[in-house]
């Protein structure tokens, strides 16, 4: 047994949540006890750089709330009721119920119930996500594919394909912190190199774009989280996968992945040439400026990092390749089962040995921060207090963050890469100015 | 548990009556509760997630000194100590036994206590808090023999809180759950009543209003006992010698009332100091009830009055003519009821978390007192009705705990979150009234965020009466 001291992950019913909420015109209806929803707000929401839960979320997200003479002789009818009174109170394309650990335990039919209110004409459907099915990005992958179907269920037969249209999964919203200027900032590189992206999540996506997923040429994962989800719609559409365990931070994995894609699709690759190197000029141009702060104040430095993989990672390979930092520690918090790439394939290899280690634990992490002195510590806000312990700079990148507000800041790409300097290189000024 | 008749403790609702569910005038609800009648329970039909008495009990254990506590259950139901860690700072840690579905099946006690030992091994703590969960309550882990065999064995309270998550549906009630395991677990059999020791119990609340109670409390010559938050467990040993227990909002009464029966301690539940009157009048009733006679304390009621006029001159701190929303629980929202009447504002609306017998007289006083002709809101979060009801009562400002003063903003009125503010004393809530008049001198956010889209169906839902899916309960 794992020690469990300050899990940096939610359970399985906040991540399906978190989900909902992060898609227009999707009500989230949660079927559990009362503060299962309010612990995601605090925890996802703003715990999460500030971020809220979008407009169904908060304290807003319907919940039945469901008592002790639920739980004695079910709660199936309470359900029905909510769902009956919801949609006429709430504006929703999409009725979501999140089944949590205790109506599960009892034995309550919510599919049944689902089923009910569709045929009564209003869209509706249903996640089985027990806060002890897993953490939040189990979920993530369980809410995933139940929009999915519900998404897909009218989509005709024989499939049409739109050339270039990529699904993407894996980056995972209320967990990742940077979820949104991921999203964005990859659809924008995406679309500079002449592919569309279809983020699922996030700013203007609704239900609509949810049901494109079947059209899309092929579907890219980004994290270990996606990768069940991309075998799952190959197997039910017949769609290519891609598969990364990381999220690409500045130019050459950028390129890499839009190559990588080009090749699966076989899309022109110079079309991917050109555009990267377009970016990477305008990306040298200001890294060529930072060049002055570098050397001015030092930055080159060693750094260690925890957070989910995805991010752990694709941060980890653009300071070590392109800023010449030296990564000491890699800890990965969301404990990942690694598939698709073997771990030591994807980490940065610089003439140091990296430690890497897989802990939610915050005790642990705390000491292993703390081993070896790291010059630069990325990590949650929690992380700061060892960083400010051991003299070193500290950047909040991973869940909880409440030292900073997130938006549509991201790392991801060309465009990330930059605000990564910016970000890296102001707690790097600050700690020499706090010396 | 030696001092108390049962491991558990009856429901706020059967206890005391508890509602967290009405819209309507003030009169019926307090004619309710005449003559030792319970109000008639209201369920809703439709409902929006809240706190329970988990989240009560999390918020409330964190900053306990030198504990820990262990979340037997899904991790989800510890995920805020995320929010409590990195927004809170130092607390006591919290470790979560993270059940699995197999753990839910087969029971899982060998898992909470190896987590126990882990806690202990790390921290060292004074005592361990080990807080149930909906999991536990269903798969009936046998968590009282697990703490007796490990506080024995590790010679520290290991303390069981039984909060199943599902039995009450007034989130307060987790206080009261809390209290009387930390009463059984936590107090000490009284020595000698030391007459300037005064027990100041907090349950919720900033660290910056339980220092100026304790700077009021000494002011006059009395030393304060604070306890559970920003306290150590001393303190709580030390409780029983105290000379009263003063408590500020109702979530005192459990162990207010244990200290007065079991340990001889006078309980007194006091209106809050919020604003100058009421902290003068809070002061005069403790050195009233501690038979304390402070010289000190008219010397203090006249300087400060000095000071209140100074700052009610200035124009930023002047309420007059504006019309407030207030919403929070039934203490605190009647304080500030209060104070802006003190400012010269006035009251359009209040939205009190759940009522029951006891807190029903100071509803009735203040109604009384002020004759507000407005409908009362009994609900804890469910903005939708709030939502309803603030389309009709169009206040100035509302006066709100964060996560509803958001979504009362999103309606695009003014809205100000008060729980983060210093209340307590004399002139800390000047930074509350500035706040206000901030609001209402510059709306441009709020606009923004009321042209912004909603998720409500106004043509149906905001035509219809606000207690529409408010039902009295059958059988």
């Amino acid at each position: 047994m794992k020690n469990m001291e300050s899990l940096r992950t939610q359970c399985a019913l906040q991540g399906a949540l978190s989900a909902a909420n992060a898609i227009g015109g999707v009500i989230p209806v949660v079927h559990s006890t009362a503060g299962c929803a309010y612990q995601n707000y605090l925890a996802g929401g703003l715990a999460n750089g500030g971020q809220g839960a979008g407009l169904a979320g908060g304290l807003a997200v319907p919940s039945t709330n469901i008592v002790e003479k639920h739980v004695v002789f079910g709660g199936s009818a309470r359900l029905r009721e909510q769902l009956k009174n919801a949609v006429k109170v709430f504006e929703g394309k999409l009725f979501l119920v999140l089944s949590g650990c205790t109506p599960n335990l009892v034995g309550d039919d919510s599919k049944a119930m689902v089923e009910e209110i569709e045929t009564q004409g209003y869209p509706a459907a249903y996640v089985q996500a027990s806060g002890f099915h897993g953490s939040a990005y189990t979920g993530y992958e369980l809410a995933v594919r139940s929009l999915v179907d519900f998404a897909s269920k009218k989509t005709a037969s024989p499939l049409t394909t739109v050339k270039g249209l990529i699904n993407i999964f894996g980056i995972v919203p209320g967990q990742d912190t940077f979820w949104q200027g991921e999203l964005l900032s990859l659809s924008r590189e995406f679309s500079a190199a002449g592919l569309i992206l279809n983020p699922l999540f996030g700013f203007n996506q609704t239900v609509e774009n949810w049901k494109n997923i079947p059209h899309a040429s092929l579907n890219l994962s980004l994290s270990p989280w996606g990768s069940g989800i991309v075998e799952y719609l190959k197997e039910k559409f017949g769609t290519p996968a891609l598969k990364r365990s990381f999220v690409p931070v500045g130019a050459e994995d950028t390129k890499q992945l839009l190559l990588d894609i080009a090749g699966k699709l076989n899309f022109d690759e110079k079309q991917i040439n050109n555009h990267a190197e377009k970016k990477e000029q305008e990306a040298d141009y200001f890294i060529s400026q930072f060049a002055e702060a570098y050397f001015n104040f030092n930055f080159q430095t060693d750094f260690s990092i925890a957070g989910p993989l995805s991010q752990a990672v694709g941060i980890s390979r653009f300071l070590a390749y392109n800023l010449g930092f030296t990564p000491k520690t890699i800890i990965i918090t969301d404990a990942p089962q690694l598939k698709d790439e073997p771990i030591g394939d994807i980490l940065p290899h610089i003439d140091t040995k990296v430690n890497v280690f897989f802990t939610e634990d915050g005790n642990e992490i705390s000491g292993l921060l703390k081993k070896g002195n790291p010059g630069l510590i990325l990590g949650s806000t929690i992380d700061r207090i060892t960083a400010e312990e051991k003299g070193a700079a500290h950047l909040s990148i991973s869940l909880p963050v409440s030292d900073r507000i997130v938006l549509n800041r991201g790392y991801a790409g060309y465009s990330g890469a930059l605000n990564l300097i910016e970000d890296i290189g102001t707690v790097l000024l600050k700690r020499r100015t706090q010396k | 548990m030696p001092s108390l008749p049962s491991r558990i403790i009856a429901i706020a609702e059967r206890r005391l009556g508890s509602i967290d569910a009405y819209y309507g005038p003030v009169q019926p609800l307090i004619d309710g509760y005449r003559d030792g009648q319970f109000f008639a329970q209201r369920i809703r039909t439709l409902s929006q997630t809240k706190g329970d008495e988990i989240t009560v009990i999390l918020q409330m254990l964190h900053q306990i000194k030198n504990t820990v506590t262990v979340v037997h259950g899904a991790r989800g139901c510890a995920a805020m100590q995320n929010y409590l860690e990195s927004y809170d700072g130092h607390g006591s840690p919290v470790f979560s036994t993270n059940l699995t579905e197999d753990n839910s099946i087969m029971g899982a006690e060998e898992v909470l206590r190896k987590t126990i030992l882990a806690a202990v091994e790390r921290h060292k703590p004074e005592a361990v808090f080990v807080v149930t969960t909906p999991i536990v309550a269903i798969n009936n882990d046998d968590v009282q023999t697990v703490a007796a065999d490990l506080g024995e064995e590790l010679n520290i309270p290991v303390v069981p809180i039984y909060a199943d998550g599902f039995k009450s549906k007034t989130s307060a009630n987790g206080y009261d759950i809390a209290y009387h395991s930390i009463a059984g677990f936590l107090t000490a059999e009284k020595r000698a009543t030391d007459k300037k020791l005064v027990n100041i119990i907090s349950s919720d609340g900033s660290e910056e209003d339980v220092h100026k109670i304790a700077e009021l409390v000494t002011s006059i010559g009395l030393n304060p006992n604070i306890f559970p938050r920003f306290g150590l467990l001393s303190a709580i040993r030390n409780s029983s010698n105290a000379v009263a227990t003063i408590g500020l909002k109702p979530d005192s009464r459990v162990i207010g009332e244990f200290l007065e029966k079991e340990r001889q301690v006078p309980y007194y539940l006091l209106e809050q100091p919020v604003g100058p009157e009421a902290t003068s009048r809070w002061l005069g009733e403790i050195t009233g009830k501690t038979g304390n006679k402070s010289e000190a304390l008219e010397f203090i009621k006249s300087r400060e009055k000095k000071k209140f006029d100074e700052l009610v001159a200035d124009p930023d701190t002047n309420l007059s003519g504006r019309k407030i929303y207030i919403s929070g629980d039934i203490y605190t929202a009647i304080a500030l009821a209060g104070l802006v009447k003190e400012f010269g504002g006035s009251v359009t609306g209040l939205s009190i978390a759940n009522i029951d017998k006891n807190s029903v007289a100071l509803l009735d006083e203040n109604y009384k007192k002020n004759g507000w002709p407005f409908n009362i809101h009994i609900g804890d979060g469910q903005v939708f009705e709030q939502a309803n009801i603030l389309s009709r009562d169009t206040p100035d400002v509302y006066l709100g705990a964060a996560e509803q003063a958001v979504h009362a903003a999103r309606l695009g009125i003014p809205s100000v979150n008060y729980a983060p503010m210093p209340l307590y004393g004399y002139d800390a809530s000047i930074k509350l009234i500035r706040a206000i008049v901030r609001a209402c001198s510059n709306r441009s956010f709020v606009e923004k965020l009321g042209s912004y889209t909603s998720v409500y169906n106004r043509s149906s839902w905001f035509g219809k009466n606000p207690n529409w899916y408010i039902k009295q309960e059958v059988g």
